[in-house]
């Protein structure tokens, strides 16, 4: 009798032990599927330029999100169809702005401010018009491809770079001071010595970002970028 | 999709010659493109500097460009074939020689000239030509077209009399 009860107890016991077990399982299954979620979005996240632009990776990631639930491409509603929408519209401007800063390279020696793009890209599509803030973000896309494009601040001005550019303070300063007027000239610069201001602008010349203009001895040195582009 | 070429006419520094190499070749393309059509606007052949007076400066933004710059710049013409040395002058070309030799020779196949030997100021200012765009330009212009259809055997320049006179082939 006292072995039966016993016995009864270590059933019960061993019962609650089990779902002990399994509830931990369960959890750290949940656990695991929520981070392997997570960390799917997130490589999308990353990846999406590239995951939208090679076919094979994007069989293979489609394949990958059907097994384990989601399809991105049936299911309308939710993250994955918006995610994969938004991908192609960004990609597509991310595209655009780079077409706007390959075809006027040549004359702004690969620097344009932020929002001189913008007005280009926006003549460009026409009706559907976009915001910065969506230029912000398609070009976030385009980092994945490396460090083909890159937005340069200084101060409040923000420029996109598309040549490869190692600009110093000097330099990135001088740039920021042009903003408004379009050019600068030593006078600009009252603490600072000619030579100082003469190696900045000298750089800039042989980077092919700025004009000089030259009446008499006085010198002014002209950001197309800035001056010549803008309306 | 490009700037253009008014914009760089109102800007300063399209007047200095600029000191970085690859940026003064596209300011001195984009001033050939300029004088060319401006060349052909006003029907001008054969010109000096003096003819350009009126492009080559801007007195909105009290620019003008040098004599310095106005040299390399017709040397670089020169160098694209776009100008030819004529004495103190330069014949200027907004259409290549060869392209102008076309337009003759159609005209001279249309009008069944082939064969037959035309004075080459006829080809000018003759009674035959008026409505082609080749009339009124110059001898010596004329015969640098010529000569370019001469090389690609289709017309053959010789002297008669004082003049010259080509046959088409």
């Amino acid at each position: 009798m006292k072995g039966l009860k016993q016995k009864q107890m270590l059933k019960e016991r061993l019962k609650q032990e089990g779902n002990q077990l399994n509830t931990t399982f369960k959890n750290s299954l949940k656990e695991q599927l929520e981070r392997f979620q997570q960390n799917l979005e997130r490589f999308l996240t990353q990846n999406r330029v590239e995951i939208n632009k090679n076919p094979s990776l994007r069989q293979e990631f489609y394949g990958l999100c059907r097994e384990i639930g989601v399809d991105p491409l049936i299911s309308s509603k939710g993250y994955w169809a918006e995610m994969f929408n938004d991908i192609q519209f960004y990609y597509d401007l991310a595209v655009q702005i780079t077409t706007v800063c390959i075809a006027l390279r040549q004359r702004t020696g690969g620097l344009l401010e932020v929002n001189d793009c913008l007005k280009w890209v926006n003549k460009l599509r026409g009706k559907n018009q976009i915001t910065i803030q969506d230029m912000y973000k398609a070009i976030e896309t385009l980092k994945v491809l490396g460090n083909g494009m890159n937005i340069m601040e200084t101060g409040d001005c923000k420029m996109l770079v598309s040549v490869p550019l190692e600009l110093n303070i000097d330099q990135k300063f001088v740039i920021e001071r042009a903003r408004d007027s379009g050019f600068v000239n030593h006078a600009m610069f009252p603490d600072w010595p000619r030579a100082r201001f003469q190696i900045a602008v000298d750089a800039l010349i042989s980077e092919g970002l700025v004009w000089l203009d030259q009446v008499g001895k006085e010198k002014t040195y002209y950001f197309p970028g800035h001056s010549l582009l803008s309306s | 999709m490009d700037v253009p070429v008014e914009r760089f006419l109102a800007w300063p520094p399209f007047y200095t010659l600029q000191p970085n190499l690859d940026t003064r070749s596209q300011q001195l393309y984009l001033w050939t493109q300029i004088l060319l059509e401006y060349s052909q606007k006003n029907r001008i052949y054969i010109a000096t500097s003096h003819d350009f007076h009126d492009i080559m400066r801007n007195n909105e933004v009290s620019r003008s460009l040098s004599e310095e710059f106005k040299n390399v710049l017709f040397d670089y013409m020169l160098k694209q074939k776009n100008a030819i040395r004529e004495g103190e002058a330069y014949m200027i070309f907004w259409k290549k020689p060869e392209a102008w030799g076309e337009q003759v020779y159609r005209w001279a196949v249309d009008s069944g000239r082939v064969g037959s030997v035309e004075t080459v100021e006829g080809l000018v200012s003759g009674d035959e030509t008026t409505r082609e765009e080749f009339y009124g330009m110059p001898v010596n212009y004329m015969m640098v077209i010529l000569r370019s259809l001469e090389k690609s055997r289709k017309a053959e320049l010789f002297q008669v009399g004082e003049g010259m006179a080509v046959k088409f082939f």
